[in-house]
């Protein structure tokens, strides 16, 4: 059907609403998680580079800043059931913070890059480097461990979840892209 | 002058097929009417034409003379659309908020807000379910907030496209009986539905849809009798010729 | 499934659920704030100040401790590695294992802290409708330049109202998956593959339904600012607020 109403207007509130989806996505994506192997691998930081991705840099930014804003004002968007800032007090707080800076770059790296395969796949391991950047530092500074042993719990363990993820979603934006992209025009 | 005027719209899909073609339609204030047709006739495309949300390739449609693509804001707020699937158009993260969407795009007051959403809740026996989350509701409730969140606006016509789709039978005879109440207080209603025996003796005018075209347009019992052909359902009732009785009261 | 957090608002009339928004906002950022650097006095006197809060908005311990108890396992993961990895004097020994006494109290510190600002937060989300909370955001994102706080506030509610449908989806199309033999499939990329492809596409297509709803019910971006005015509680609730943080600011120094 011609959709002759496609409007700039309307293209904002759609990509509103799409931000927001993804905003609930990573909310959703620690509860979601598929078994491999003893550790079962969880979605979250999937959601974040799927975000970056399929909506750009700004829209990408929108969706983790609104999700991060909730989760600071004590809607129930974190996982275990605890809301609140309390929760970037915690030992896991610097993953969290670290999405925002992760989810641009990323944007921002495969939008340079034209969106080919590998310079995505490049971004998305840029974009997963830097939670880790802002993570494993302060793992450290809430445990007190050493910087070695903060890498040892904090990031090795789920290294090959990531690079599983990330092969996962080269199908997946590709399939997707299309459907958010299509209607951005 | 009637109510709803839609003078020779034809609208295309994007490959190029027409999806309305040549429809003529006048609909006057106060009416029931009934619009049937087979998937892919055309109907929910028709909908949208009605406040805008699709605006007309060629040909025209107006409410109260005027063109709808004129005022998108005044249409929007004097014909409200409940959708297909309940669950997609619930904005509001509670029943109240969700209520208050369409007045908050009005930019009323908050006090006037909060008093015209009461009172809707109020209407349609939901004021108990004010605070709660809309994903627990039931089938029908989850329709019938869907109802108020336009009723709150105050329409003259009300749209609803296959309103009783996924409901259990309470749900469905709330949902009956809620329409029957909004056309009682002297709203125009337009309603698609494949299962035309629930509303066949609230409706007073019947159209039926093939192909992008309006192929019978005429009082419900005067058309009834031809609409198997466009994949549409007779009532058992007049089957076995005996009378058609209200589904629920 | 359904939902991420069983913890949400309570309709009640306590002096919390009367306060407004925007003071209930900036009080739990303060404490958040404050008991980071916050010793022993201080987070004493913080404690005191949550319990009678709790107290009064009749928030129970009952519940209080079954919204805690998968934070619980992490506060004891935190004080288990504080007081593994301080140096001080040893308490206890056994191997390379060796606990010492400034561990055991910055690891105590440390999860006390934590718990008053989880404690804040539920109290908060307890006491507040969400489309308060998301009002009060907005008040105060609109001197910030960039953001588009009438946005912003809408997005935080969508947020919220997407989550269970996000959940109820995906677990629908695991299940149809699981119906149809996918655990025979090992790969970890194609199963996830094949969960997140159909899932999100369902998603979309009630999204781009949810656009149309929005727009047929009157949405152009201007939306009714939400009303928020002071009244005398608020004031003293404010006095109050301000009068805690300097002498919890002073209790930090000395």
């Amino acid at each position: 059907m011609t959709e002759n109403v496609i409007t700039d207007h309307s293209t904002q509130l759609r990509m509103t609403v799409y931000a927001s989806l993804f905003a609930a996505l990573v909310a959703v994506g620690a509860f979601i998680s598929i078994p491999i192997g003893p550790v079962p691998i969880v979605l979250q930081n999937f959601f974040v580079l799927l975000a970056a991705l399929l909506l750009g840099p700004r829209w990408g930014v929108a969706a983790v800043g609104v999700y991060l804003l909730a989760g600071i004002c004590g809607l129930p968007v974190f996982a275990g059931g605890t809301a609140g800032i309390g929760r970037f007090m915690g030992p896991t707080g610097g993953y969290l913070l670290g999405y925002l800076p992760a989810v641009f770059v990323t944007a921002w790296l495969s939008q340079k890059g034209g969106r080919r395969v590998w310079t995505d796949i490049t971004a998305m391991i840029c974009g997963s480097l830097i939670v880790y950047g802002c993570g494993v530092p302060w793992l450290k500074i809430v445990t007190g461990m050493p910087l070695a042993k903060a890498i040892t719990v904090g990031m090795l363990p789920f290294l090959i979840g990531d690079a599983l993820k990330i092969a996962a979603a080269v199908p997946v934006v590709k399939a997707l892209r299309p459907i958010v992209q299509g209607r951005k025009q | 002058m009637s109510l709803i005027e839609i003078d020779n719209l034809a609208c295309h899909f994007s490959d190029g097929t027409l999806a309305l073609n040549a429809i003529n339609l006048y609909i006057e204030a106060g009416s029931f009417v009934l619009l049937a047709g087979r998937n892919g006739a055309g109907k929910t495309t028709l909908l949208r034409h009605l406040n805008g949300l699709i605006l007309p390739d060629s040909g025209e449609v107006r409410l109260e003379g005027v063109p709808v693509a004129q005022d998108l804001a005044r249409v929007r707020q004097r014909v409200g659309m409940v959708f297909q699937d309940a669950d997609s158009q619930i904005v509001g993260e509670t029943v109240y908020d969700d209520v208050a969407f369409g007045p908050e795009n009005l930019c009323w007051p908050d006090k006037k807000i909060k008093a015209r959403v009461a009172a809707t809740l109020a209407s349609i026996g939901m004021s108990e379910l004010a605070e709660n989350r809309p994903h627990t509701l039931s089938g029908g409730e989850k329709r019938r907030l869907a109802i108020a969140g336009i009723l709150v606006m105050d329409p003259e016509v009300i749209v609803l496209d296959e309103p009783f789709t996924n409901l259990d039978y309470p749900g469905t005879a709330q949902v009956l009986k809620t329409i029957a109440d909004l056309h009682g207080d002297g709203r125009t209603i337009i309603i698609t539905t494949h299962d035309i025996e629930k509303v066949f003796t609230l409706a007073d005018r019947m159209v039926v849809m093939d192909q992008g075209r309006v192929v019978r347009d005429g009082s419900p019992l005067d058309v009834v009798y031809d609409v198997e052909q466009y994949g549409i359902r007779m009532p058992c009732a007049l089957k076995v010729g005996s009378e058609v009785t209200a589904w629920a009261s | 499934m359904g939902e991420l957090s069983a913890f949400s608002f309570l309709p009640g009339q306590s002096r919390l659920h009367w306060l407004d928004a925007r003071i209930k906002l900036l009080g739990l950022l303060l404490i958040s704030l404050l008991s980071l650097g916050a010793g022993g006095v201080s987070l004493a006197v913080l404690s005191v100040i949550m319990i009678v809060l709790a107290a009064d908005s009749g928030l129970s311990l009952i519940r209080l401790a079954a919204e805690l108890r998968y934070f619980f396992f992490l506060l004891l993961l935190v004080f288990i590695a504080r007081s593994l990895s301080t140096p001080g004097e040893t308490v206890w020994q056994w191997r390379l294992i060796h606990i010492s006494v400034e561990g055991l109290v910055s690891g105590l510190l440390v999860c006390w802290r934590l718990l008053i600002v989880i404690v804040a937060g539920l109290l908060l989300v307890h006491t507040t409708r969400i489309s308060r909370i998301t009002g009060a955001v907005r008040w105060y994102l609109r001197p910030i330049p960039f953001v588009n706080e009438t946005r912003v506030a809408l997005m935080m509610g969508l947020v919220v109202r997407f989550i269970p449908g996000l959940l109820l989806r995906a677990k629908e199309t695991a299940d149809a998956q699981r119906a149809r033999g996918v655990e025979n499939r090992k790969n970890p990329i194609y199963r996830l593959r094949v969960l997140v492809i159909p899932w999100l596409k369902n998603i979309f297509l009630e999204a781009d339904e949810l656009v149309q709803a929005m727009q047929a019910r009157g949405y152009t971006g201007r939306r009714t600012e939400p009303a928020f005015s002071l009244q005398r509680g608020d004031w003293v609730a404010l006095t109050i607020l301000f009068c805690l943080m300097v002498g919890l600011i002073y209790l930090n120094s000395i």
